[in-house]
């Protein structure tokens, strides 16, 4: 069984990102595998000893403070499920909890999850805005949206390079840079939502595949049938690249 | 001097404007760049009324304007719809006298979320009335918790609130330590939960602790209480206390009965909040009985026709609105037939391909034996046979349409259509309703 873990899914619950699980528990099992999403509750303390993902999406702001001090007792779990290669997927806001910390506006420190190597800072404004993303994960780019309060710090590494739209990762001096998202070991934040993996179907293909080859050692994906996902990815593509 | 000016130069404006049919808040705009402070510089009446939400603004407003005018009184409101800052100048100068008093009993504003608290810093209502915090346009909201930051901004000290208590999150506007007044639809109401994809009522917005229900509405409106907290749903001083949505009636505190045209849930809340705050007012029941019944939509959310022995209904949703979908979908499910779901321009005010809100709208329910065909159209097609693909609808009964013009094709079916797509969207589907289509006057 392939048991797939959401942190919180009551508590971050916006912009339709229980598709994101969706769209990998179909995905998984058009190749082959049993398949089950398994909800951990706000306070829950669950063992991630079998877990083939861990994944949380996006909260309001003042959620993603109560679900990093909720889940602080996990803190180990997740760290040594991290180190063993599970792989982890923080979107969103949630990417602030995959974080070390957040600094907040009024300049109090929210401690979070560190399985990132990067820290996040907020602010009081709104940054929103289509995105095409490109990366070394894929010759294709991400297609997804950002809606947030946040940026990440202190990236070393930035995952994306922004083609289009706004990035998600302010510098030393704190100025915004065309880049967003961070990979650390097998845990990977980003702001984009899409939902991310129910659009981009070549990053659903990747994930189902970093899953089963971390699984049973063996990542052929090529069960997955293409589907509307599919020819919605181009299109999405095509109109963002028209305004470039 | 320049408030002289900037009256002059916004009644020239605006009757340039309505001579060429263009209601617009540009007579606003160059007033407030005459004086930018000219809002304040209006003397207003003693009642002036701010009504926001994210959902029934127009309607409730329109509503309480109708019985306000009903009761004898004059009204002073943007009927344009206009509700940012340079809408209300526009409004106010329209009335108001060269010298800057305003020729009205009353001031209504349907007032903007996001700019309440830019207007509010030169006009303070005396009550201001939220009406709901749903999702709605996350593209330029970003969530519904922003948006009450951005309200709570907006609450000055001396201004009467009227909350929803139905409402977990815009409930907590009671923090601000303001007088309240709650309304809400009570348990003893008898309407139904209408189930919704999300629950924004499952956590506290206070602590996020599991909240408890003991009446659920929708999307986690109800009778609500938190644990951890304390914080739980007001009793209401005005509240639906008894409701039949097929026979159109509803009564208010056992006492005002209102007779209603209107069936959708989200009409009896706007009925409601209308009624609680005219009667803060001071108009009396039965005028505010008599102007709701009488009232009819004039927003042209809905319009039908009869087309070749059969029903054509178009419902106007907001694109990025779940909870106005699902009222859509309802409609269409209580009346049957086929249904078209049109998303070629997400927003009808600025580009964008975000479409994670399919995921917010209960399309499940589309599975209904009352419902025949879907058929999906516009240029995010694609994303909306992906959303069905993941509900228990029968493949074949969906049918993707690959162009607009494939709209033709919904034609050749006889049975009802319902069509649900947003203000930017409508034109693409009235343009290809075939011409012996014959339109109605029904009020739905």
């Amino acid at each position: 069984m392939i048991r797939l873990c959401h942190l919180y899914p009551e508590l971050l619950n916006l912009y339709g990102e229980y598709a994101n699980l969706l769209a990998l528990k179909r995905a998984l099992e058009q190749c082959g595998q049993a398949v089950e999403i398994t909800p951990v509750a706000v306070g829950e303390t669950v063992s991630l000893a079998d877990a083939a993902l861990v994944y949380a999406g996006a909260g309001t702001e003042s959620r993603i403070a109560i679900a990093a001090e909720k889940l602080q007792p996990m803190r180990k779990e997740l760290a040594a499920a991290a180190a063993d290669g599970v792989p982890m997927l923080f979107t969103s806001s949630s990417a602030e909890l995959a974080a070390r910390t957040i600094a907040l506006p009024d300049g109090k420190t929210i401690e979070c999850l560190g399985l990132a190597d990067c820290d996040a800072v907020r602010s009081t404004g709104r940054e929103l805005g289509d995105v095409l993303y490109a990366s070394k994960l894929s010759e294709k780019l991400l297609a997804g949206f950002i809606n947030k309060s946040g940026w990440l710090k202190n990236v070393a590494d930035p995952l994306f390079t922004a083609e289009f739209g706004p990035g998600g990762i302010v510098d030393a001096k704190g100025e915004t840079i065309a880049a967003e998202g961070i990979r650390t070991g097998s845990v990977t934040a980003t702001y984009a939502i899409g939902p991310i993996l129910a659009r981009n179907p070549w990053l659903k293909r990747l994930y189902a595949a970093d899953i089963l080859r971390h699984k049973t050692g063996s990542a052929d994906v090529s069960a997955i049938a293409d589907d509307a996902s599919d020819k919605g990815y181009e299109v999405t593509v095509r109109e963002l690249l028209k305004r470039k | 001097m320049r408030k002289l000016l900037a009256i002059i130069i916004c009644k020239l404006a605006a009757f340039a404007g309505r001579i060429v049919k263009k209601g617009s808040s540009k007579p606003g705009q160059l007033a407030l760049k005459i004086c930018p402070d000219i809002i304040a510089k209006i003397k207003l009446p003693g009642q002036v009324v701010a009504v926001t939400g994210s959902n029934g603004k127009t309607s409730t407003v329109e509503m309480v304007v109708q019985i306000l005018e009903r009761a004898g009184k004059r009204v002073c409101w943007n009927r344009e719809g206009s509700n940012q800052i340079e809408g209300v100048a526009t409004m106010l100068l329209r009335y108001a006298t060269l010298s800057g008093k305003l020729k009205c009993d009353v001031v209504v504003l349907e007032s903007d979320e996001q700019y309440a608290r830019h207007t509010f810093r030169y006009m303070k209502p005396t009550h201001f009335a939220v009406l709901n915090l749903y999702r709605d346009q996350m593209t330029r909201n970003g969530h519904p918790e922003f948006i009450y930051n951005r309200i709570r901004d907006a609450v000055y000290p001396g201004m009467k609130l009227l909350l929803n208590a139905d409402d977990p999150l815009t409930s907590t506007l009671a923090d601000c330590g303001n007088d309240v007044t709650w309304f809400g639809i009570d348990a003893s109401a008898g309407i139904q939960e209408q189930h919704a994809v999300y629950d924004d009522g499952a956590c506290c917005p206070r602590c996020g602790a599991q909240m408890q229900h003991s009446y659920r509405l929708r999307a986690g409106f109800g009778t609500y209480s938190c644990p951890s907290c304390g914080h739980h749903r007001h009793t209401c001083d005005y509240a639906v206390t008894s409701a039949d949505l097929d026979a159109g009636t509803m009564t208010i505190n056992g006492e005002l009965t209102l007779h209603t045209r209107l069936r959708a849930l989200y009409n009896l809340y706007n009925m409601l909040a209308a009624a609680a705050i005219t009667a803060e007012l001071g108009i009396p029941n039965d005028v505010i009985a008599q102007a709701i019944s009488d009232y009819t939509f004039k927003n042209g959310r809905t319009r039908s026709w009869e087309q070749n022995g059969r029903r054509i209904v178009l419902l106007t949703s907001k694109h990025e609105n779940s909870s106005s979908y699902d009222q859509s979908i309802d409609l269409a499910i209580r009346e049957g037939g086929n249904v078209l779901v049109m998303v070629d321009a997400v927003s009808r005010k600025y580009f964008t391909g975000e479409t994670s809100w399919l995921w917010d709208i209960d399309f499940d329910r589309l599975k209904s034996g009352r419902i025949g065909k879907i058929y999906l159209a516009g240029t995010y097609v694609n994303d909306l046979v992906n959303r069905l693909n993941y509900t228990d609808i029968p493949a074949e009964r969906l049918v993707a349409l690959e162009t607009l013009d494939d709209i033709a094709k919904v034609f050749a079916d006889k049975e009802d259509l319902h069509v649900i797509t947003c203000f930017s969207d409508k034109e693409k589907f009235l343009s290809r309703l075939p011409a012996d289509a014959r339109e109605r006057s029904e009020n739905i």
